[in-house]
């Protein structure tokens, strides 16, 4: 996984012609803004940032660097956001590594209650149940039921102990009283050949890199896991309607800047933020990525925040792992 | 249904519009640049460039990438033949023969056969890709964990045949290699290893980084110490295209290196780096005198190259026929389709075809671009070396450290790149060889990961990498060049005499 030199260039330029203008007397933004992304350049959080990012330059008068700081699953990038001046010219994206880590590392260099200030969220995508085509079930009651027929038969594919999929299928498992066997695999693209063969039965997917393989009928979709159906597979229930109340899971993105910027500074990003969202070329392009936007105001980034963490840590204290 | 013929000179066609083709050259051009310089992969170059392909057309977006992806491979090549320091991950094992080649001044050659190699590769990859890709993509449905394990055995143990000193040190590094590798998050169990809190180490150490201390940075100090030998290996050049009889030489290479490449470019991760390892590999085994290898043998360069070339090249067939993407930069590409309303999957064939056969067909005018662009490039590359090293070696240095940091926009990684580059020159200093623990570093857990899940599979029954077809050919394989390998082994003294007598 490598990054690209060309942002840090970009920096570099960037800086060596602002230090030329007066730092004073002008108000926020004066100078570049930059965003961190806290994986490698190229994942789907990079992708969408991007995508962002352009709009909001445009929204801003100000050009905004994407910067990949990658490692430790998120947090290095995020601690270096935690711990950059609360002056708006550094902010960052953040999913549910964010909180999800405090339960995955012993220890976190940052607090997300406390050294974040939420901005707003971003996207929020559903994921889909999907199954192999030889798994006699066509919705979510019939595999349950077959689950229940046979205790640790059936195996589901994640990306990872501890990932965004490992939590989504135990709270499945959880809420369903059923119990599927665990495969970990690094990255999705061997799972997902895995599951086309028939090794593993199930796995909780992305819904654009499923499309193919779901019109195909290779796999079958069971259920969706959003609050309201996914408009790309509008003929598949979501996990609600099946009969899971309260099972709603989305892969997340949301902006966020340092604990402690200046009121002044978080109105002007915010009338970025919802520009943005206004600007129908932006709109067009979170379409052809296949994302959903879900803007939302600060306040709800934070109570969605509290209620992520509400849902996740009793998971977490289920799964009991190795804390480091 | 059609004449598959027909439907790829359609593509041709549409391929070969003024405007795709301009992509095409912009794409192999860029490709080539970042191939050339150490630590910036196709990677991050394809992230930065999407924004633009919203403005394009499909296919001109899509043949620009794929441009980019293999032209980063055949720039890669050019560093590791001149520099000795990979470009790219999958020109680590060029480095062996085409850098000892440079030294000898054969550099041109040697750069010649590579892009050749690639260039019949990538032809042959086209082909295949055409005539075949539903039958292939089963090849890819026909492996999972107890194969992938089978496969890395066969590999940890055809690294040691690329080691040229004794087989204890070959093996001793290659499990340190491993122990590298082992470093960062368990996948089953969230657990860190060998990260002593560090949490740059959390992902795992960086490949590249590994790469560029142990070879580039390890050269550099090791050149400096002897002045003279290196001004003269720096001033010979040679001829620029290689002889009649290094062409013979490499052709045999050629063809094996195309035929594993495109095999082992089916499977998920497996890809380039695996099918140069395989394709030298095997060539030390079918040479007449493998002592050759390490002291520039071209085969050792004509083979591996043209094996990456064509692993790229088939690495598309499960994105466009299963609609996965095999690795990261392939994954790229799927992004790329999706922006533009293009799900590759089983159908794309039969509902986009006039997409599907263009971008295949954009793949043979990319690698005729290629060659059209590397052949007259490799009297320019080869100036290069008239430089002072002097001021090569700041040059040198300077890139790695671009490359290094450019991983994670964090000095971490330069830091850990010349940490390498010491250790790399206490090996040189101990003869220990550098290229077994890379192979160890990617293979080995690689080879822990899918042990562990073919066991979780197969509920903890060992018996299934024997009663699985081909897991049971690979283990077999192991065991015959094991054979070969230790038997010459015992009787050493006397093959070395031997060998010595005929190479010179």
């Amino acid at each position: 996984m490598r990054k690209s030199a060309l942002t840090t260039f970009a920096l570099a330029i960037a800086a060596v012609t602002m230090s030329i203008v007066p730092a004073a007397a002008q108000s926020y933004p004066t100078k570049p803004i930059r965003i961190i992304v806290p994986f490698p350049a190229g994942g789907s959080a990079d992708i969408q940032t991007r995508a962002f990012a352009d709009a909001f330059a445009v929204a801003m008068g100000q050009p905004v660097v994407v910067d990949n700081r990658g490692g430790a699953s998120g947090n290095i990038g995020t601690e270096a956001a935690a711990r950059a001046e609360p002056d708006g010219y550094t902010l960052l994206i953040g999913g549910s590594n964010v909180i999800n880590n405090g339960h995955l590392y012993k220890t976190v260099p940052y607090d997300w209650k406390k050294d974040l200030t939420p901005l707003g969220l971003m996207f929020s995508n559903s994921n889909v149940l999907i199954v192999n085509k030889d798994v006699p079930a066509a919705n979510v009651k019939e595999f349950v039921e077959l689950l229940r027929a046979s205790p640790g038969k059936y195996k589901y594919g994640t990306t990872g102990a501890g990932g965004s999929t490992h939590l989504s299928t135990v709270l499945f498992m959880d809420m369903t009283k059923t119990d599927m066997l665990h495969i970990p695999y690094k990255g999705d693209s061997q799972a997902q050949t895995d599951l086309l063969s028939g090794e593993i039965q199930t796995i909780f997917n992305g819904i654009s890199p499923s499309i193919a393989n779901i019109d195909a009928k290779e796999w079958k979709a069971l259920a969706t896991t959003g609050a309201k159906r996914s408009a790309k597979l509008n003929s598949v229930p979501t996990l609600q309607e099946s009969g899971l109340d309260g099972y709603v899971v989305v892969s997340w993105q949301g902006l966020f800047g340092p604990a402690g910027m200046p009121d002044d500074v978080v109105a002007k990003i915010r009338a970025g933020f919802d520009a943005v969202y206004k600007n129908p070329e932006a709109l067009k392009r979170f379409e052809q990525l296949g994302t959903e936007p879900a803007p939302s105001t600060p306040a709800e980034h934070a109570a969605f925040m509290a209620a992520q963490s509400e849902i996740w840590t009793p998971i977490f204290r289920k799964l009991n792992l190795t804390q480091q | 249904m059609p004449d598959v013929l027909t439907l790829f000179f359609d593509g041709l066609l549409i391929a070969g519009t003024p405007t795709n083709l301009m992509f095409c050259l912009v794409g192999a051009l860029l490709g080539t640049l970042i191939g050339v310089l150490p630590g910036i992969g196709p990677l991050a170059t394809m992230a930065l460039l999407l924004p633009v392909t919203y403005y394009l057309p499909p296919l001109a977006a899509l043949i620009m990438l794929s441009g980019i992806y293999y032209g980063a491979l055949y720039g890669g090549s050019t560093t590791a033949i001149l520099v000795n320091l990979p470009g790219e991950t999958s020109s680590v094992v060029t480095m062996i023969d085409g850098h000892a080649m440079a030294r000898r001044g054969r550099a041109g050659s040697a750069l010649a056969i590579a892009a050749i190699g690639s260039f019949f590769a990538g032809c042959v990859g086209t082909i295949l890709i055409a005539l075949f890709s539903p039958a292939l993509s089963k090849v890819a449905l026909r492996f999972s964990a107890p194969e992938y394990f089978s496969m890395m055995v066969l590999g940890l143990i055809a690294s040691v045949v690329l080691a040229q000193g004794r087989l204890l040190k070959a093996l001793a590094m290659l499990l340190l290699g491993v122990a590298l590798g082992f470093v960062g998050t368990d996948v089953n169990t969230t657990e860190q290893r060998f990260t002593f809190g560090l949490p740059e180490l959390f992902d795992g150490i960086e490949f590249v980084a590994v790469a560029m201390g142990l070879f580039g940075i390890a050269d550099v100090i090791a050149n400096l110490e002897k002045p003279e030998r290196r001004n003269q290996t720096t001033a010979v050049i040679g001829s620029l295209m290689p002889s009649l009889a290094e062409f013979r030489a490499s052709i045999g290479a050629i063809v094996r290196g195309t035929g594993l490449g495109a095999v082992l470019g089916l499977l998920p991760g497996g890809g380039a780096m695996l099918a140069s390892l395989a394709s030298y590999a095997v060539e030390k085994q079918v040479a007449r005198d493998p002592s050759r290898f390490g002291q520039g043998a071209i085969e050792g360069v004509a083979g591996p190259e043209a094996a990456n070339n064509a692993a790229a090249q088939l690495s598309f067939v499960p994105l466009l026929t299963l609609g996965i993407p095999g690795n990261p930069v392939v994954a790229m590409m799927l992004a790329a389709m999706v922006i533009h309303g293009i799900q590759p999957g089983p159908q794309v064939m039969t509902q986009r075809p006039e997409l599907f056969w263009g971008f295949v067909a954009s793949m043979w005018f990319g690698n005729l671009m290629l060659l059209i662009i590397n052949l007259p490039l490799v009297g320019i590359w080869v100036q290069l070396l008239r430089i002072p090293y002097r001021l090569l070696f700041p040059a040198i240095l300077f890139f790695c450290c671009v490359g290094a940091f450019s991983l994670n926009n964090s000095v971490f990684e330069v830091g850990l790149a010349i940490a390498f580059g010491v250790l790399g020159f206490v090996f040189i200093k101990l003869k220990l060889e550098a290229a077994p623990l890379l192979l160890g570093f990617v293979l080995g857990p690689a080879l822990e990961e899918n042990l562990r899940r073919a066991l979780l599979i197969s509920g903890g029954d060992w018996t299934v990498f024997l009663t699985r077809p081909l897991s049971a050919v690979f283990l077999l394989i192991t065991i015959v060049m094991f054979a070969a390998m230790a038997i010459p082994a015992l009787a050493k003294r006397r093959t070395e005499t031997f060998s010595q007598g005929e190479a010179s």
